[in-house]
């Protein structure tokens, strides 16, 4: 019955995009802070003038608070003050949280629930007096132990304000219903979150009010693993009969409408399943369909005992066209995650944060994606003879040796100008690190980061207990298939000089589109299972993965290790990218994740598996994605959603790192008519015939193009 | 020599699960509407995807017949000159022979999705019982190697064919087009005779049979073509049949513009849903599994 009423709340809400008002009350904060000598304690002081500034709204009907005002206009009186704070406050170093893996981190969700903000000030207070001021270090955990303590006596300024106007609009309301439905929602503030949470609805209350909170201010934090931390509080409220499944379920839809909300199109992330699967993980999946909304971002965690009746409802929600949800590997995820260092009890817990980095839940500090670094750079460099082929920029500090006489000295020659590439990326990480030690801090976020309050450390200056940062390889395939053209035309086949090919390279195949079909159709290609090319996959992997280990930033956890995703980088790093060797014109968009390049996976989506399952992809942590087109005909069908089942079983037992699927629609057959190159691959299936869809003729596409539209209304 | 045309992977249409199938060439019959022109032929041929072509004449080059660009010529010998010379992968040599170790080798590459969705490998063509050595020899060695193996057969083919798989094959997938015999000659060039009686032999000997029908209008589209198919299908006693009616659709025409041919059903039209339910109701109402 809720659930279109929440719909259309959520519709009406809309997304909390301006940021005015926090923009306002934080420069204003930035003046009358300025004497504080340390700036964790007026970093804590301006978040605090947020939360106790920042206007608050609560939308008739809605069953979890946390909005505040879309709408500001600044007093007449403060804006001139307020333009001169800002610029002050930007030309500063000590301005914002960039100091640490904002809008990537879970908190110690769990704990907060559990203890309450009484008990991590206790656990602070404890920490403080055990401080002897021995050692020179303790004068500055004291000050970060203060700003701790100011940030979440704050915080829960903010849910009193919460409170408060929860009350008054009860008091105020007419309408039954409406004025218990106040009354319930300003019950779950009266004791939490400075007291523990004691039931499902208040649990989930003080759960999304952190996660408000630290958007609010810019430092934003994600949901983890709801179907975990929120289980125990449902378990013993539905046992108890204090709430319905009917009534959860409308909960966990508002939780839903109320991400997509607060993080817009932030893909925010939520993990579910995994060893412990239940009802509320279950309620979760399901909620997908009910919202129907972009966020949050549902993967599941699998594990070879994930029970086939929840596999089979994954499936059916991505027939039906979602893209939602995504497959992480529970066993390569953790083996990966120990390698790294985490201990095996904590690796059981982690989170995609956002897209497919891994990130440990309650206890990390991660700069995910950081830098994006485009291989094929060190491929053009080598062709270009220590120049690039396309573009200015100067991608290597230093020169690096490059000889071509045999394909093994090229490779070496491409791995030199990879290195240098990655060291030069890397100066750039040791200083960005220096500065968030120096200058930045998340008093809140680090009073909820495992590790932060033992070290007495800010989480921005290393005080968690993990603090990966993770190099993001857009363009990875690109690189590999390239080389595995250069090996082929170049040193096997010798139809072209490495002289020739720099060339035309350099020319963007102007007149060549002989050899670039060459190149393209009878060269190996990467994500179809063939040995030669997949053998420099593997080779190049394990070679960026080492030159990774070679840097430390903050801590003795601070390693660096690389992901294998795109997000929307590998289109503006291909359009900064000379033509390559594996046939790919200038401009056109780089290999996105690891599998095929765009259209190359000619071998069905088993040669994907084929080839990837090479790849010791547990080094991956910091994110590998596999993307799968299946049509949507094809999914139609209960062979074809069996199919897809037991293909993600199959991908999982292979070793793989994360599967997402998309069910192929009309727009896509429309672009693949169009650009039949980059669709090659492309598959569509009809009662017992299937073919490439580009093979066919102009007239059958055209039907096929009528089958989908028709299939979809 | 078996010629291999394609082995296609991930198919979920030829038997339980999902299942790599190999097309052999070369076919015994030669029904109008084949959806798969290029496995009629037991040699090599050479296909022409022309909107692929980049015009280079690369392969006019290479072509050793002397006015060169000798393809779909009758005087082409299909030597796959021309295909190899092709840059732009618009010329194709089709037929392409395995060892069976080598064979197995490439099917077996995916045996952990066969396992995980109770899938294998299906033998089809062309007519795959025409290599009944090649093709049981390799059931056997994929036996060996926990992989099973269905036969998906028009049935024209000698019984000594069927003996050597019947043995190792999981399914036979068998195709019944035509219950009357000047009906059937008239589709496919050849009498039902050896066909409804490889059919009987394969019931008596208890091996398991899925009947596939390909439904084609101005053929045999018809409640009466059906039924009478139906009636062929029925199995004594109690136990229902299951039996399979496949739309025709020119979604192949494709593929005989790149072998030069004509495609003689170019013009029938794929029958509706409606049409291929009524048929489906007619075989169900005597007792299939349709």
């Amino acid at each position: 019955m809720e659930i279109k009423r929440l719909k259309k709340i959520a519709y009406e809400n809309g997304i909390l995009a301006a940021q005015n008002e926090r923009l306002h009350i934080e420069a204003l904060a930035f003046l009358e802070t300025s004497g504080e000598r340390f700036h964790n304690i007026r970093r804590a002081k301006m978040d605090c003038a947020i939360f106790d500034r920042h206007s608050i709204e609560i939308t008739a009907g809605e069953l979890l608070a946390g909005r505040f005002s879309n709408s500001f206009s600044a007093p007449e009186e403060e804006k001139e003050l307020y333009h001169k704070a800002r610029k002050m406050m930007d030309a500063s170093p000590l301005g914002g949280h960039w100091s640490a893996s904002t809008g990537h981190r879970v908190l110690d969700i769990e704990k907060l629930l559990t203890v309450g903000v009484e008990g991590l000030l206790a656990e602070i207070e404890e920490k403080r007096l055990a401080l002897d001021f021995s050692q020179p270090e303790d004068a500055e955990k004291a000050v970060v132990y203060e700003s701790m303590k100011i940030s979440l006596e704050g915080f829960c300024r903010f849910a009193r304000r919460f409170h408060d106007k929860l009350e008054a609009l009860a008091e105020a309301e007419a309408d039954g219903e409406l004025k218990a439905q106040y009354q319930a929602m300003a019950a779950n503030f009266s004791k939490a979150p400075y007291k523990p949470s004691s039931s499902f609805y208040e649990a989930l209350q003080t759960s999304w009010l952190l996660q408000t909170a630290t958007c609010l201010v810019g430092d934003i934090s994600l949901a983890g693993r709801p179907d975990s931390y929120l289980y125990p509080f449902y378990l013993k409220d539905t046992k108890a009969g204090v709430i319905t499944k009917e009534f959860a379920e409308d909960l966990v839809a508002s939780y839903y409408f109320k991400h997509n909300e607060l993080y817009g199109a932030w893909p925010a992330s939520i993990m579910v399943g995994g060893t412990g699967w239940n009802e509320l993980s279950e309620i979760m999946l399901d909620a997908i369909r009910r919202t129907g909304l972009v966020n949050p971002s549902v993967a599941v965690v699998y594990t070879p005992d994930m029970p086939e009746r929840i596999l089979e409802k994954c499936v059916g929600l991505i027939a039906e066209g979602y893209t939602k949800p995504s497959f992480f590997n529970d066993r390569v995820v953790r083996e990966g995650l120990e390698a790294a260092g985490v201990s095996a009890e904590d690796a059981k817990n982690y989170i995609h944060s956002t897209c497919v980095e891994i990130t440990p839940i309650a206890n990390s500090n991660i700069q995910v994606a950081t830098p994006y670094i485009n291989p094929t750079k060190a491929l053009e460099h080598v062709l270009g003879g220590g120049q690039p082929l396309f573009g200015n920029e100067a991608w290597l500090e230093r020169s690096t040796p490059i000889n071509v006489k045999t394909f093994d000295e090229f490779l070496k020659s491409v791995k030199a100008a990879l290195s240098e590439i990655i060291r030069s990326r890397m100066v750039v990480n040791a200083f960005d690190s220096l500065a968030r030690k120096r200058y930045a801090s998340s008093p809140l976020a680090s009073a909820l980061t495992c590790g932060c309050i033992e070290k007495g450390l800010d989480a921005g200056a290393g005080g968690a207990k993990y603090n990966f940062i993770y190099p993001c390889f857009p363009g990875f395939v690109t690189l590999v298939d390239s080389l595995a053209a250069v090996k082929k035309a170049v040193y096997d086949d010798k139809v072209i000089t490495i002289k020739e090919l720099s060339e035309i390279c350099a020319s963007n195949f102007d007149n060549t589109e002989r050899t670039r079909q060459y190149l393209v159709n009878r060269c190996e290609k990467f994500g179809n299972g063939l040995e030669d090319v997949d053998a420099i996959a593997v080779d190049m992997y394990d070679f960026i993965r080492n030159e990774l280990g070679r840097y430390r930033h903050c801590q003795v956890t601070g390693t660096f290790h690389p992901s294998y995703f795109a997000w929307i980088k590998h289109g503006e790093l291909g359009m900064q990218a000379a033509a390559t060797p594996d046939g790919r014109r200038q401009g056109e968009a780089l290999s996105e994740n690891l599998g095929a390049s765009q259209g190359m996976d000619r071998n069905t989506p088993l040669g994907v598996v084929q080839s990837i399952s090479k790849i010791e992809q547990k080094y991956g942590i910091g994110g590998i994605a596999t993307n799968f087109r299946f049509s949507k005909s094809f999914l139609s069908t209960d062979e074809g959603k069996k199919a897809l089942a037991s293909f993600i079983r199959h991908f999982m037992d292979a070793g793989c790192f994360e599967a997402q699927f998309n069910s192929v629609d009309q727009e896509t057959l429309l672009k693949a008519q169009k650009n039949p190159e980059k669709y090659a691959t492309l598959m569509v299936r009809v009662a017992g015939y299937s073919d490439y869809f580009t093979n066919l003729s102009k007239e059958i596409q055209a039907e096929i193009i009528k089958r989908t539209e028709h299939s979809q209304t | 020599m078996t010629l291999v045309s394609s082995i296609q992977r991930f198919s979920v249409n030829d038997g339980p699960g999902v299942r790599t199938v190999v097309f052999t060439k070369g076919c015994s019959l030669h029904c109008y509407w084949c959806h798969n022109p290029e496995s009629i032929k037991p040699l090599p041929q050479i296909q022409f995807f022309a909107a692929k072509c980049i015009s280079c004449q690369a392969c006019a080059s290479e072509c050793p017949i002397p006015e060169g660009l000798a393809r779909f010529n009758p005087s082409c010998k299909a030597c796959g000159k021309c295909a190899k010379a092709c840059y732009s992968g618009a010329l194709k040599l089709v037929g392409k022979s395995y060892l069976i170790p080598d064979l197995v080798a490439e099917l077996q590459k995916d045996k952990g999705m066969m396992d995980r969705s109770g899938g294998g490998v299906t033998f089809s063509g062309g007519e795959p019982l025409l290599h009944p050595q090649y093709v049981s020899q390799a059931m056997s060695e994929l036996k060996r190697e926990g992989i099973s193996s269905c036969i998906e057969t028009a049935g024209n083919v000698p019984w000594d064919a069927f003996q050597l798989v019947l043995p190792l094959a999981k399914l036979f997938l068998f195709d019944v087009k035509a219950a009357q015999e000047s009906q059937h000659r008239r589709g496919t060039g050849s009498g039902n005779g050896l066909i409804l009686s490889n059919l009987k032999k394969l019931r008596e000997a208890g091996a398991p049979v899925v009947l596939r029908v390909p439904v084609v209008p101005g053929f045999n589209c018809d409640v009466d073509s059906i039924a009478a198919i139906g009636k062929i299908a029925l199995l004594p006693g109690n136990k229902k049949q299951k039996i399979e009616l496949l739309p025709f659709h020119g979604m192949c025409a494709g593929k005989y513009e790149s072998l030069g041919l004509e495609f003689p059903a170019a013009d029938t039209e794929t029958p509706d849903e409606a049409t291929m339910e009524r048929l489906r109701r007619t075989l169900r109402d005597m007792g299939l599994d349709a």
